[in-house]
């Protein structure tokens, strides 16, 4: 993306939550990484927002896709409900290419997208 | 032994056409004895399953894509290799590297041979963020390919299938379908460029366009000898790259010299340093002292024989880290015994170090080294101590064809350069 490119949206996904936003029930799977409940959805949607818009200008995305890529990562900070701050390791996946919406959940080391290129994994998990 | 792969389609609320239409079950087992690699504790329901629930597309887009790399490629993770090098293979070869946010058991797919996968899982200590944790403990297990080959294509088609009749205007059905008929089928325009790239330790899907092209115009000469090279892999064996770049180097007809090229490297020694023609003679003195043979004698080295034609071969082996030599000849129909023994030299005597990639082509050498190189060629096959033994202290431009035929055949271009070379050729 570049300076002037519309922003990209997170819009959240129900199959990876426990609570009920935007009107939506929740639909958590138990095979699902699972959105940490002690955020709330506006601050996730916030924080990811801008999380996902500078993933995608810092370059940490994946090749594939003519406009918008098909994976981003990234590492935020989020406010808790309780008022702390947590550190979350993400994937943001596309879910509409037309307007650039991505849905997003935790990724670790050892379970995340192929298409994540090895410098960004080593920039996310820097070698001891 | 077999992989036995079960899915049963189920209903989900999204607003993903995709996900909706390939949201299902999916089981993963070995018969016999029977391991159900997908049986899992669920945390929060404090329920054991079997089954794990999800969108299937992206396994299946996942396997659809790396297929070639899965199921075509020898190519194994050596625990010596980098952090990159082994991420690269991981994310090609493991379940846990589908994405999506899924939980998929830690299975990771390993090549063991030309017949043979070796399924490996391991033990699974849960993540705070998955409300799965699989059971297994870790330990492996080897089929025959087909044994899982079979069922996991089944997998594929099946999704292939679902999308088509539930959403067939998903952008990821074409994805999918092409990732699928271009692993698959030879008649795909990159099949055989996938193929070469797969061989090398690349997934096609991930490289950048320019890539690919770059691929593409390897791909174009698809080589037999890719074919012969995997047919002589050991059927069940694990394969390294140095097996894998000493099974290229057989298929090549570069056959043994009875050692090894570097045992051999090290009995010729250094070139020393001098005029190009005499270090060239100097260096066919040594292979002759290495390889026992007459000083005055004509000496092809049967190793020079066959060649590969294909510039994707070498390439792959480059990438693959050969460590044994290859040579490659543009056009077959111009090669010869010169040129054979020629690009000898580069592989006894050009400057390299153990475990870089091999490759002889001269155009990427000096002049210098190319003068070296042809010298010691002519001294090889048209030995000036066997000439010299034959003619009477000088020779004519008449007396070069018998004199080729004395010297079994030698090239009449070799032995007029040896000659003249030496100050023996005078008018007749």
């Amino acid at each position: 993306m570049t300076t002037g490119s519309p922003n990209a949206l997170y819009e959240g996904s129900a199959i990876h939550k426990r609570y009920s936003f935007d009107d939506k029930n929740p639909d958590l799977r138990a095979g699902k990484f699972e959105c940490p409940p002690d955020i709330g959805y506006g601050d996730a949607q916030r924080v990811l927002c801008e999380g996902i818009n500078g993933s995608l200008h810092n370059g940490w995305r994946s090749a594939r896709g003519s406009s918008w890529p098909e994976y981003v990562w990234g590492r935020s900070v989020f406010p808790t409900r309780a008022g702390e701050q947590r550190e979350v390791t993400w994937e943001a996946r596309l879910t509409n290419a037309g307007n650039g919406s991505y849905k997003a959940y935790p990724c670790t080391r050892d379970r995340h997208s192929d298409h994540m290129p090895s410098d960004v994994e080593e920039a996310l998990w820097p070698s001891e | 032994m077999a992989l036995r792969v079960s899915h049963e389609w189920l209903p989900l609320s999204s607003e993903d056409p995709a996900e909706v239409a390939t949201w299902g079950t999916l089981r993963l087992e070995l018969d016999d004895p029977q391991v159900v690699l997908t049986e899992a504790e669920d945390l929060r329901a404090q329920t054991v399953c079997q089954d794990v629930a999800g969108a299937l597309l992206p396994l299946a887009d996942w396997l659809a894509r790396k297929w070639l790399l899965l199921f075509r490629s020898p190519r194994i993770c050596l625990a010596s290799g980098s952090r990159a090098e082994r991420y690269s293979w991981e994310r090609s070869h493991c379940l846990r590297f589908v994405g999506d946010g899924t939980a998929l058991p830690d299975l990771c797919f390993e090549p063991a041979g030309r017949d043979a996968i070796r399924l490996r899982w391991r033990s699974d200590g849960g993540e705070p963020e998955r409300p799965l944790r699989f059971l297994l403990s870790s330990n492996s297990a080897t089929l025959l390919r087909g044994k899982v080959e079979v069922p996991l294509a089944a997998l594929v088609d099946g999704v292939l299938a679902r999308l088509r009749l539930r959403a067939p205007g998903a952008p990821a059905l074409v994805s999918l379908d092409d990732s699928w008929v271009r692993a698959r089928s030879a008649a795909h325009a990159d099949h055989q460029p996938a193929r070469l790239a797969a061989f090398a330790g690349l997934d096609w899907s991930l490289l950048e366009e320019t890539q690919r092209d770059t691929w593409r115009a390897r791909g174009g000469k698809a080589s037999l000898l890719f074919e012969q090279a995997l047919a002589a892999l050991p059927p069940n064996e694990p394969v390294h790259a140095d097996s894998l770049a000493s099974a290229l180097t057989q298929a090549a007809g570069l056959a043994e010299l009875g050692t090894s090229w570097d045992a051999l490297r090290k009995r010729v020694g250094r070139a020393q340093s001098g005029l190009p023609w005499e270090v060239g003679w100097d260096c066919a003195h040594r292979l002759r002292r290495a390889m026992g043979k007459d000083h005055d004698e004509p000496f092809s080295p049967p190793s020079l024989e066959p060649v590969a034609t294909s510039f994707d071969i070498e390439t792959a082996v480059a990438v693959v880290d050969g460590r044994e030599p290859v040579r490659f000849v543009a056009d077959p129909s111009k090669d010869n015994r010169f040129k054979r023994a020629r690009d000898v030299w580069p592989v006894l005597f050009g400057e390299h170090s153990a475990g870089t990639a091999w490759g002889s082509v001269f155009s990427r050498r000096s002049d210098a080294d190319f003068s070296v190189a042809r010298a010691f060629s002519a001294e090889l096959l048209a030995p000036i101590a066997g000439i010299k033994r034959r003619i009477a202290g000088a020779a004519d431009e008449d007396d070069i064809p018998w004199l080729a035929h004395e010297l079994g055949g030698a090239p009449e271009g070799c032995v007029r350069h040896q000659l003249e070379n030496h100050k023996l050729l005078v008018a007749p």
